[in-house]
């Protein structure tokens, strides 16, 4: 029981930074443009199949494949940008029935394209047992750990060294005085975008060796990102990596102790909790 | 032309109510239309929330409450004409759910909260033993053998359901709906009680979902989590509600008729495989391009003529 215990929080931890990975994407568009983006899991859905079929056809190695899927979710989430840019007022409620028409859009369009059929790899070096401590973990965990903890990392300097991190920054905490000082905010909205389109174009590969990819994962992977962000509030790195170990610990305890059938809902119910009690995020003001 | 209102209301009705005869009783005609006026009710249920300013993402929870609680009350024994209300009924008692945790929240997170709701009731419904579990429910006792019968039925209750959110939208809590529709926060300083309209909108909505779940458990006999409960069974109200226009009374049941026939009876046999795409982009199209939909815009150009007095 110890055991199993300890083993989940460790591949809690390990799954928790694959899940502040996609967070960060989704609370840089909320921070930056105020759009809920509700296809956001459609997306990451949408680059996991692009790499499953690059693998599946043409032999190309899972991780290899990010590069193509940066390029196709770039064109995907430039188009959702033009489009959100185009909304009237009220702008927050019309943009989430805009991406909830997208996430639509996407989930058929991936049905017909790849039918409803789980879809995974197979790949030798994923699926090595490594020992770490008194417990295992499959290699394919600790390879997503590192890739995303050097992500996040990549990101955080950009953002917090870099001049257009800061000027980034500036849009998401005052978007009108920010126009005054000489920043182009439509410019920001579509950086926000494109980054976290990079994000997900990092994250696609890794959770085809993670998961298994049909085309209804989206909405789940929505309310992952959704839940994070609202616990950890917009704009900063440190909580969403926090509540991401938090999530991914929540998880990985409910399969060993309630069974795998429930774990389905415990964002769910976490996210509802959150809501209920902290309607104005954990960590910080949201 | 100068014409009053209701003339077009009689027209309408006129035309619904000899649809049998125009149509030469056809069984799968009647079945269809029958059908599309049940996901009418919903939409109309739907829009009576929506109308109050709370897009909600979870319908298909109480539209599934509506006909699991009714389909299992009438395997027992019971007459479905009774164990429809119990299941509208029973929707209402599990909206206070929502009603007490997420009522409060601001408009984004309300639709994001329902939305979470909708998977939590599926994924209990999917793992209870008394709900048939992900094998769902099969047999269910029909509401009456002859389908026209069951046609006139679900026409009076899409009539009821439209004669209740126009009154609804007439009287004084029409004007609050709205009120906190344009803006919350000048509606209480007005002295409008916001939570408790909105608690009235959601069991309104409740009810007429619930109805409609209720109803359609009894016209296909069969029920699973994975056709009732799921994304697709929310997602169908909002945008027929939103392509017909969600301001107007009879804009919902317009959208949903609409929108359901032309993808029942033409996509559907040409696009056996593909039909379930254009939703995504009617929803984006409206959205972009006609926010306020088809009966909206219809309105203000008869307004505009001077054929109707609004």
């Amino acid at each position: 029981m110890i055991s199993s215990i300890l083993q989940s929080l460790v591949s809690g931890t390990l799954i928790g930074a694959y899940y502040a990975l996609l967070a960060i994407g989704f609370a840089i568009i909320v921070a930056v443009t105020r759009v809920y983006n509700l296809a956001y899991g459609e997306l990451l859905a949408l680059g996991a199949y692009t790499s499953f079929w690059l693998w599946d056809l043409y032999g190309v190695d899972i991780l290899l494949t990010a590069p193509i899927t940066i390029l196709v979710l770039l064109f995907a989430c430039t188009s959702i940008q033009k489009m959100t840019s185009l909304i009237d007022e009220p702008f927050e409620l019309n943009n989430l029935l805009l991406t909830f028409g997208l996430a639509l859009f996407l989930q058929n369009l991936m049905l017909i394209l790849w039918s409803a059929d789980e879809q995974s790899i197979a790949v030798g070096y994923l699926e090595i047992g490594v020992p770490l401590g008194i417990t295992r973990v499959f290699s394919s965990k600790l390879i997503t750990f590192f890739i995303s903890i050097i992500a996040i990392l990549g990101l955080y300097l950009l953002i917090t060294r870099s001049y257009i991190g800061k000027a980034m920054r500036a849009t998401s905490q005052d978007r009108y005085s920010a126009a005054i000082r000489g920043i182009s905010v439509a410019k920001m909205d579509l950086f926000a975008f494109c980054l976290a389109a990079i994000l997900l174009g990092v994250a696609a590969p890794l959770f085809l060796s993670l998961h298994h990819v049909d085309p209804f994962v989206g909405i789940e992977v929505t309310i992952i990102a959704f839940t994070i962000t609202m616990f950890a509030g917009l704009a900063r790195v440190g909580p969403i990596l926090l509540g991401g170990w938090l999530m991914g610990i929540a998880e990985s305890l409910t399969s060993a102790l309630f069974g795998l059938e429930w774990t389905e809902i415990t964002f769910f119910i976490i996210l509802l909790a959150i809501l209920i009690f902290r309607p104005h995020g954990v960590l910080g003001r949201y | 032309m100068v014409m009053k209102n209701y003339y077009y209301w009689i027209i309408i009705l006129t035309i619904l109510v000899l649809m049998p005869i125009l149509i030469g009783y056809s069984d799968y005609y009647l079945f269809v239309l029958a059908i599309a006026y049940v996901f009418a009710v919903l939409a109309v249920g739907w829009d009576v929330l929506a109308y109050c300013g709370q897009i909600s993402l979870g319908h298909a929870a109480l539209f599934g409450i509506g006909a699991y609680v009714s389909a299992l009350i009438s395997m027992n024994g019971i007459s479905p004409w009774l164990t429809i209300f119990l299941g509208a009924l029973s929707a209402v008692l599990i909206s206070n759910i929502i009603g007490l945790t997420c009522l409060r929240l601001k408009a984004a997170y309300f639709t994001i909260a329902t939305l979470a709701f909708a998977v939590v009731v599926k994924v209990i419904v999917d793992n209870l033993e008394i709900t048939g579990g992900s094998g769902g429910i099969i047999g269910i006792p029909c509401l009456s053998t002859d389908i026209t019968t069951s046609y006139y039925v679900s026409l009076v209750f899409l009539v009821v359901s439209v004669f209740i959110f126009h009154r609804i939208i007439r009287s004084k809590m029409g004007l609050a709906f709205s009120a906190i529709r344009d803006d919350e926060i000048s509606a209480q300083a007005l002295g409008v009680d916001v939570f408790r309209y909105r608690l009235y909108a959601l069991w309104i909505s409740a009810f007429i979902s619930g109805l409609s779940g209720a109803m359609y458990a009894h016209l296909i006999y069969h029920i699973y989590p994975s056709t009732i409960l799921t994304i697709y069974i929310s997602a169908l109200p909002l945008i027929m509600a939103l392509f017909g226009g969600r301001l107007h009374a009879i804009g919902p049941a317009f959208g949903a008729i609409t929108l359901y026939l032309t993808n029942k009876l033409i996509l559907h046999p040409i696009f056996p495989r593909t039909h379930g795409l254009v939703y995504g982009p009617i929803l984006v199209v409206v959205i972009l391009l006609m926010p306020e939909g088809i009966i909206g815009k219809l309105a203000s150009y008869m307004k505009y003529r001077g054929w109707v007095k609004f």
